[in-house]
């Protein structure tokens, strides 16, 4: 794509009407970043929302000396709490999701929402069924070309056996060198087109360094920075090297794109199944059932099913949009 | 308000990250302007770097320089094609 | 941290020119990404306004006077940050669809053509 020419039509141009029309827009966008920068200054002059009232040392050697009765918000709260009714580290991945699990669930949601849209507004119906019956028909006169080959092999083998030497070698040594064109012009065409070495030899060196690394995030986020949807991202960055190194043939027979979407929806289930365990004993959503020796606690497993899901969706999202790829290539 | 290294470095990133976005407000292939918001979702993972949130700043780099600009190339080939090889 | 607040309203203040302003697809979807980046930019700067380190019990580092920077802010920015790729793969798929509609990607010529 470096020596690629755009259209004209995506160049912006400079001269249109309407120069009024400009002008009041923008005042209109002058204002409001007026209006801005002086909020801005007020704010800088605010209080900040957490003064770090809390003795964070004090809370490290014994998480549950401590008073909320200075506590001046929501965020003092969870900071003096968290070593107490978590076992993370990382207050940030508590808060995501141990104290606010409602606000993860909704984002989720909007996850697969966004997954569905796509799809709903990427499927050509028509066009499909339109490139089926046109590889029905390739396939057909491929075999009847394919039938030809071979009953004109037979015409030349029976010519050269029933025939004298010099005149019908000659023409039947020319028929089957025409054959072995045809044939070697139909295993090209047949056979995936490569990419660029260099490229290939890349993503086989990345491939398996990005899905061990953000399995490792997404395991991790408790205790370093992380969590679900980092690991995700990362590895769903698997997809986009197979398609770099591969192609779209290959990313295709790698990744199935029904799996992948199912999965999504068995990892969402999954969170929610857990946060609601809480609220079938009779506590909150996204309750938090801790085994302190081990670290394991609910948010943990909330945080797996998230980066599962995470990881999934996106791959499923790449290889649709890649899949748009490939059929307009062939077009 | 000290002059420390922190905040001399913030103020960099910030100017950096701002006109990487106009670059891409303004530029006039819709290539470049991808490339410039790559830069400014880089300049704003380094800014949050610097403003104490390593989780939001790991999801930004992720999302922000990698997935965005992904998807943003892959729907202008979409619509473009391979350009001169077509 | 007025620099900052400042900067968030620029980049607020200039993805909302380049939406309004701008006729072609996909300078208006990349108007919407600089708008997340400057309300994401706005939200972790009100966090971290007590000149604190990151929330994180890290091994061994926390001495007498440490103190945190405010958390729940990262955690709000970490599922704008998603909200704001999953607009903008469906905005894309939106604007993928409209070229293969309409044939051109101006929203002049489409506005004129009427489906």
């Amino acid at each position: 794509m470096l020596n690629y020419q755009e259209p004209a039509f995506l160049t912006v141009e400079e001269n249109e009407q309407g120069a009024k029309g400009r002008l009041w827009g923008l005042l209109a966008l002058g204002t409001i970043l007026l209006f801005g920068i002086v909020c801005a200054v007020r704010l800088g002059a605010l209080a900040p929302t957490f003064d770090g009232a809390v003795d964070v040392a004090a809370l490290e050697q014994n998480p549950t000396a401590y008073t909320l009765d200075r506590a001046d918000g929501a965020a003092a709260v969870i900071v003096a709490k968290n070593l107490a009714e978590t076992a993370a580290k990382n207050i940030c991945f508590s808060v995501v999701f141990n104290f606010r699990g409602y606000d993860t669930m909704g984002e989720s949601f909007i996850l697969i929402a966004a997954l569905a849209g796509s799809l709903c507004i990427l499927r050509t119906p028509k066009k499909a069924a339109q490139k089926k019956a046109g590889e029905l028909t390739q396939k057909a006169q491929l075999q009847s070309a394919e039938a030809e080959n071979t009953a004109a092999a037979i015409r030349a083998q029976e010519q050269v056996a029933a025939a004298s030497a010099p005149a019908q070698e000659h023409g039947a040594a020319g028929e089957v060198s025409q054959e072995q064109i045809r044939k070697e012009a139909a295993e090209q065409t047949r056979r995936p087109r490569l990419r660029s070495i260099v490229v290939r030899c890349c993503a086989n060196l990345f491939l398996p360094l990005a899905i061990t690394f953000g399995g490792y995030v997404i395991l991790h986020g408790d205790s370093s920075p992380g969590g679900g949807f980092q690991g995700g991202v990362l590895v769903a960055s698997a997809v986009l090297l197979v398609f770099l190194g591969y192609g779209t043939k290959k990313l295709s027979t790698t990744f199935r794109m029904g799996f992948l979407h199912d999965s999504e929806t068995v990892a969402e289930l999954l969170y929610i199944a857990i946060g609601l365990i809480g609220v079938l004993v009779g506590l909150d959503f996204a309750w938090n059932f801790m085994i302190d020796t081990l670290s394991v606690e609910t948010a943990v497993l909330m945080n797996n099913a998230v980066g599962y899901h995470v990881m999934t969706g996106i791959g499923c999202l790449l290889i649709m949009m890649l899949g748009m790829l490939s059929t307009s290539e062939e077009e | 308000m000290g002059i420390d290294l922190v905040s001399v470095l913030n103020v960099l990133v910030l100017i950096g990250a701002l006109a990487s976005a106009v670059v891409a407000v303004q530029a006039r292939r819709v290539l470049e302007s991808i490339i410039a918001l790559a830069a400014a979702g880089s300049f704003m993972a380094v800014e949050f770097l610097l403003l104490q949130a390593p989780d939001v700043a790991i999801a930004e780099a992720a999302v922000g320089a990698v997935l965005g600009t992904v998807l943003y190339v892959i729907a202008l080939r979409r619509v473009v094609g391979k350009g001169e090889n077509k | 941290m007025t620099f900052n607040y400042i900067c968030a309203f620029a980049f607020i203040v200039l993805g909302l020119y380049c939406i309004v302003a701008k006729h072609n697809l996909f300078k208006i979807v990349i108007g919407m990404s600089v708008v997340d980046y400057g309300a994401n930019l706005l939200i972790v700067s009100i966090g971290a306004t007590n000149g604190g380190t990151a929330p994180i019990y890290t091994a061994g580092e926390i001495g007498a006077g440490t103190v945190f920077v405010d958390p729940i802010p990262q955690a709000l920015t970490l599922t704008s940050i998603v909200i704001g790729a999953c607009v903008t793969a469906m905005a894309l798929s939106l604007v993928i669809k409209l070229y293969q509609q309409y044939g051109t990607l101006d929203t002049r010529e489409i506005r004129r053509l009427h489906g």
